[in-house]
């Protein structure tokens, strides 16, 4: 695939590119007006130093005369002659007659400041040269070396550029290696997004919750989908279960109302045909609203219903509220709550409910004789009711099968039941950040509702 | 005395039915299908309660009972609702409803509740004794007699015979009790009422010829001293 650098994919990278332009030009702004404003402070201090010693020497001349003004300068060259500063006078006749021997008379421009080439062994080097007749004759020339401030000029133009090469060399690396990186770690990102557009919605993004930004953004991301997978596939289990499970009661019902309308039936049977269409569509109903009420626990969205609800006393209250049914089927019940109380954050209605439906099962399942010992534990993190029978329980291998929807096992098969009980009681650990645990009571069945602290 | 009923409700077949039935018992109701209708008639025209749906056009049911309520109008509100989970009637009754029922119902179960909201009167002196025929308990020795003879009751057994107590010679029905009594909704296994009442029964009518606690068949119960 063919890329320009109008491409999308590199836009972030001109950008920065572009931005990294407008910041050299800043950056070589500063540098010449730097190289200006310094070389303007020292020309000016230079030109004062020399236009001073021009006068001293010139009044030096009024005073003594041009040769000893001449034997001066020649000791002053030969003592300090690698000084920036150099001078030399000239006769009348243009005949040098003390100090530096740099130019000849005739190659001497005209009197003020000028700039001048001198060439020496290797190419030519910069002066600067102050012309300076003098009124009782003679000439006085005064040389500035610009050697040193021509190479200080040059030495921060060369470090500027070359801090410029490496800033620029270091920035586009880094923008091309972020833009590499935005797109690789979008582009997975969206790679998820567009599986999940597909229709595989347990896609999830590539995500570390100790890792970069782009992990974080991949976890909130994976938490967004966890959460409306959960939703979409509660409400999918609801339609289908809708679908599937209420076709039978459906189905019963207009049976009987079909016998019911029969002409050859007696008033009696009439009567017993619609009594029992109507059980049918309690059932319906029943299973309905449990089905609905499935689906929010499993989907969270009761979760804005929670509050904080004494275990102990809750599970005490529906020991208490079953506590006769148990007894009519021909169970001992015991209910042990521990102290202190067992404060959890709770959805309260759905918790007895799935309690309820505990102790319910108990009493259709476990059979006559049977003990029921329900019981609240609680650790720092967890809270537990644990609702355990010594009747016939439930065979290792259809344990997991009895939580799930409509699933009723062979002994169940003779007694009323929507086949929700557990399926409400699991969700409903589930709701809690917990779980519904069937173990071998050894002999029975112990239910263990665990539910987050 | 009749006692006026506004019946806000849309579905005509529903309406209807509530409408025979309450102006057979001797109700006169008012219907209108429209919210804000409902919301204009209630403040407008004096009514012993509202049957008030929650789904209504013009205006959102429970927007209307928090108008009343905002407004001061301290009526009783019987909530109808097709939605059924556990979190909407709580969310109905922290509207300012006084009651929440599921669609679909029956209508016993529609009367029983209305009656029982009827029945609250504001500015009610405290009751210290209730009684039923020959039955009488103190509440505040929590002593309950039958013909002078002291029946020993369990603490629930108690509260449930209160209930039915303050409820007396009206129909109860098995989820009203459960909601009551154990503050539980719990559609497939209403049963479980009954073994409490049985319960009761045994100690308060067994053994005569008199019994107050009445089950009417596929509704509920009544104490009444008359059959």
């Amino acid at each position: 695939m063919r890329r320009s650098l109008t491409d999308g994919r590199f836009r972030p990278g001109v950008v920065a590119v572009v931005l990294l332009a407008v910041a050299i030009a800043a950056f070589a702004a500063g540098v010449l007006i730097i190289d200006r404003t310094g070389e303007m402070l020292i020309a000016g201090r230079q030109h004062a130093v020399a236009a001073s010693a021009r006068d001293y020497f010139v009044a030096f001349a009024h005073e003594e005369g041009l040769a000893p003004l001449a034997r001066a300068l020649d000791r002053q060259d030969r003592a300090r002659g690698d000084e920036a500063f150099r001078y030399a006078l000239f006769a009348n006749d243009g005949r040098r007659i003390g100090g530096v021997d740099l130019l000849r008379f005739s190659q001497l421009p005209g009197p003020g400041v000028s700039q001048v080439t001198i060439s020496s062994g290797e190419g030519g080097a910069p002066w600067e040269v102050l012309v300076q007749p003098i009124a009782t004759g003679g000439t006085l020339v005064v040389y500035e070396d610009l050697h040193e401030r021509t190479a200080f000029r040059k030495a921060l133009g060369a470090g500027s550029f070359a801090a410029l090469a490496t800033a620029l060399t270091a920035v586009l690396a880094a923008s091309l290696w972020l833009n590499r990186l935005i797109y690789r770690r979008a582009e997975g990102i969206a790679a998820t997004a567009a599986q999940i557009a597909e229709g595989r919605i347990s896609a999830r993004a590539p995500a570390n919750p100790e890792g970069d930004v782009f992990d974080r953004l991949g976890v909130a991301i994976n938490l967004m989908l966890d959460h409306n997978e959960e939703l979409t596939t509660g409400l999918r289990t609801v339609t289908d279960s809708l679908a599937h499970d209420l076709r039978s009661p459906l189905t019963r019902m207009k049976g009987n109302l079909e016998r019911a309308l029969d002409e050859v039936a007696d008033p009696a049977a009439r009567l017993t045909f619609i009594a029992r269409a109507g059980e049918e569509a309690d059932r319906a109903l029943a299973t309905t609203s449990a089905l609905l009420d499935i689906a929010r626990a499993e989907t969270g969205l009761s979760r804005e219903m929670f509050a904080a609800v004494d275990l102990g006393r809750l599970v005490a209250d529906m020991s208490e509220l079953f506590a006769p049914t148990l007894e009519d089927a021909g169970q001992i019940l015991e209910l042990v709550v521990t102290d202190p109380p067992v404060i959890v954050q709770a959805h309260e209605l759905l918790l007895r409910q799935a309690i309820g439906n505990l102790l319910f099962n108990a009493s259709a399942y476990a059979g006559d004789g049977a003990g029921v010992r329900v019981s609240v534990e609680a650790t720092p993190t967890l809270a537990r009711c644990v609702v355990a029978d010594t009747g016939p329980g439930i065979p290792q291998g259809d344990r997991s099968r009895a939580v799930e929807r409509f699933v009723r096992l062979d002994a169940a098969r003779t007694t009323p039941g929507s086949g929700l009980g557990l399926t409400i009681a699991a969700a409903c650990a589930k709701l809690h950040r917990g779980q519904l645990i069937l173990e071998d009571n050894g002999p029975g069945l112990r239910v263990i509702l665990e539910i987050a602290r | 005395m009749t006692r006026r009923i506004l019946l806000v409700e849309d579905d005509a077949e529903t309406s209807d039915y509530i409408l025979k039935g309450l102006r057979q018992d001797g109700f006169n109701v008012e219907h209108v299908s429209d919210g804000r209708d409902g919301l204009f008639m209630a403040t407008s025209s004096q009514f012993d309660a509202v049957i008030m749906d929650r789904m209504v056009p013009g205006m959102d049911g429970l927007s209307v009972i928090k108008a009343l309520r905002a407004g001061g109008v301290e009526i009783p509100i019987l909530i109808l609702s097709a939605l059924s989970h556990l979190d909407e009637r709580v969310t109905g009754l922290r509207a300012g409803g006084d009651d929440y029922l599921t669609k679909p119902f029956g209508y016993s179960e529609l009367v029983a509740r209305l009656e029982n909201l009827l029945r609250r009167r504001p500015g009610k002196p405290v009751e210290t004794e209730l009684q039923c025929g020959d039955l009488t308990m103190d509440l505040l020795s929590r002593r309950v007699m039958r013909s002078g003879r002291s029946v020993d009751l369990l603490p629930r057994e108690f509260k449930l015979l209160e209930y039915l107590l303050r409820h007396k010679d009206r129909v109860v029905t098995r989820t009203m009790l459960l909601e009551q009594v154990w503050d539980y909704r719990f559609d497939p296994h209403t049963s479980v009422v009954d073994t409490h009442i049985s319960r009761l029964r045994k100690k308060i009518d067994e053994g005569r010829t008199d019994p107050l606690l009445h089950t009417l068949r596929g509704t509920g119960y009544r104490l009444s001293a008359t059959p």
